[in-house]
């Protein structure tokens, strides 16, 4: 979905223009969530600490996404990447960067992601999925349960096998 | 085209999740399984309805790209939910050693997906080829690419794949909301193991289903999220050798035999 609203911008742009565009993008996401947190009941100063970590985790992400160019990566795993090594027991500083995270909660954080993405579904997919039908909806929601369900009963079976 | 203003997507997205908290928690039960609809369920709904591709006199008020410019921060705003997730994988490694074999197993789940789904889309609503495309993985990004650089874009595989995908974008992270707690109540299964299932969609999925599983299980909140974190970065790495080794394969000859099955009972039929 993003993928086709950024084409026209992003073979011409550089490193440093993709990141300002990161900057401000992420600005606003974090900006969505912190509305989100004080929404549901939490604005105490943890919270604000944490969103503050969090952006600059964020940042630092799309920067090194930016200007270490290996497409097979996507931004997502950098910045899984800078959140795992800031808050890994021993690294310098990770206690504190840990209870600044721990200052935020899942289910407002993800809210805003939820209602981002609602907005962004465009009149091709919406026309697509009118066109494909209930079928597909079936499909996919046997898709998703099936996928689920294997998993998570290998998953406990490799578990339970272990166990003793 | 005029651009429509970001902060028209801010107030829109503000205002869906204000419905969403509004709403709230909702808890009911149907028979012995718990349904848990998460405020992330109703801000969607909400963000559906205020979607100008969805209900188009909203176009007026809100511009034309729209939707580009609230696609462009769909990324954006999933990495703060990544952050928070990955934040627990340090404190919790010796609990993801130790689920490691489980860890790795649960990455052939992606098998009963097939198993379970494409009998449905042959035998039941005599699917061809868009079959295989529809139902060899949870289609998430890297299971559209494969698709698209193995049979090509205007292919039966291809169609399949993208009306998922798009279905998933519609409705697989409220399914990934929905099914974990219901599982749960079930209590048949390690939480460890539901946690670990988490992460085989997207990362909102992935995110929604821990959010959901630690609002049935919250003492054991730090753990499920280190579990599903692991397991989407799992997915993340291992998933492309066994779609491409493992998972077409047996999705192309599965397809055949439910083929055969299919003809030959409609042949018998005919006689």
């Amino acid at each position: 979905m993003s993928e086709t609203a950024q084409t026209p911008t992003k073979p011409t742009s550089t490193p440093w223009q993709q990141l300002k565009s990161d900057f401000w993008l992420s600005i606003i996401a974090v900006a969505a969530v912190a509305f989100s947190h004080v929404v549901t009941g939490f604005y105490g100063p943890g919270v604000w600490i944490g969103l503050a970590v969090v952006y600059v985790i964020v940042v630092f992400g799309y920067a090194l996404a930016r200007f270490i160019p290996i497409k097979s990566l996507p931004d997502l795993f950098w910045i899984s990447l800078v959140a795992m090594v800031v808050t890994w027991p021993g690294v310098p500083g990770s206690p504190a960067v840990r209870s600044a995270i721990d200052g935020l909660s899942f289910l407002p954080t993800i809210t805003p992601l939820m209602a981002f993405a609602a907005l962004g579904l465009g009149a091709k997919e919406v026309d697509l999925f009118k066109r494909a039908g209930v079928h597909f909806a079936i499909i996919s929601l046997l898709v998703f349960c099936g996928t689920f369900l294997g998993s998570a009963i290998i998953a406990n079976f490799v578990l339970a096998l272990m166990a003793p | 085209m005029i651009k429509t203003p970001a902060w028209i997507i801010f107030l829109a997205v503000c205002a869906a999740i204000c419905a969403g908290q509004w709403i709230g928690i909702q808890r009911f039960k149907i028979g012995i399984a718990n349904i848990v609809l998460l405020p992330l369920v109703f801000a969607f709904i909400a963000g559906l309805l205020l979607n100008p591709a969805v209900v188009s006199p909203l176009a007026k008020w809100m511009g034309p790209g729209a939707g580009d410019r609230a696609a462009r921060l769909v990324a954006p705003a999933v990495m703060p939910l990544i952050v928070v997730l990955t934040a627990n994988i340090g404190t919790e490694l010796d609990a993801l050693i130790e689920a490691g074999p489980a860890l790795l197993a649960q990455e052939f789940g992606n098998l009963g997906t097939m198993l379970l789904a494409m009998p449905a889309a042959v035998l039941g609503f005599k699917m061809g080829r868009e079959a295989i495309g529809a139902t060899f993985s949870i289609a998430r990004e890297g299971g559209l690419a494969f698709i698209f650089d193995k049979y090509g874009a205007n292919t039966p595989e291809a169609t399949g794949v993208t009306a998922v995908y798009i279905c998933g974008t519609f409705f697989g992270t409220a399914t990934f909301a929905i099914i974990p707690p219901l599982i749960a109540s079930l209590e048949v299964f390690d939480t460890r193991a539901l946690a670990m299932a988490c992460g085989t969609g997207s990362a909102s999925m992935t995110g929604a289903c821990a959010t959901a599983l630690t609002a049935e299980v919250p003492e054991q909140a730090d753990l499920i999220a280190a579990l599903a974190a692991g397991s989407n970065l799992m997915t993340g790495l291992t998933g492309l050798f066994i779609t491409i080794f493992i998972t077409i394969p047996i999705a192309e000859a599965y397809f055949k035999v439910l083929t055969q099955i299919r003809t030959g009972k409609s042949e018998r039929r005919d006689v």
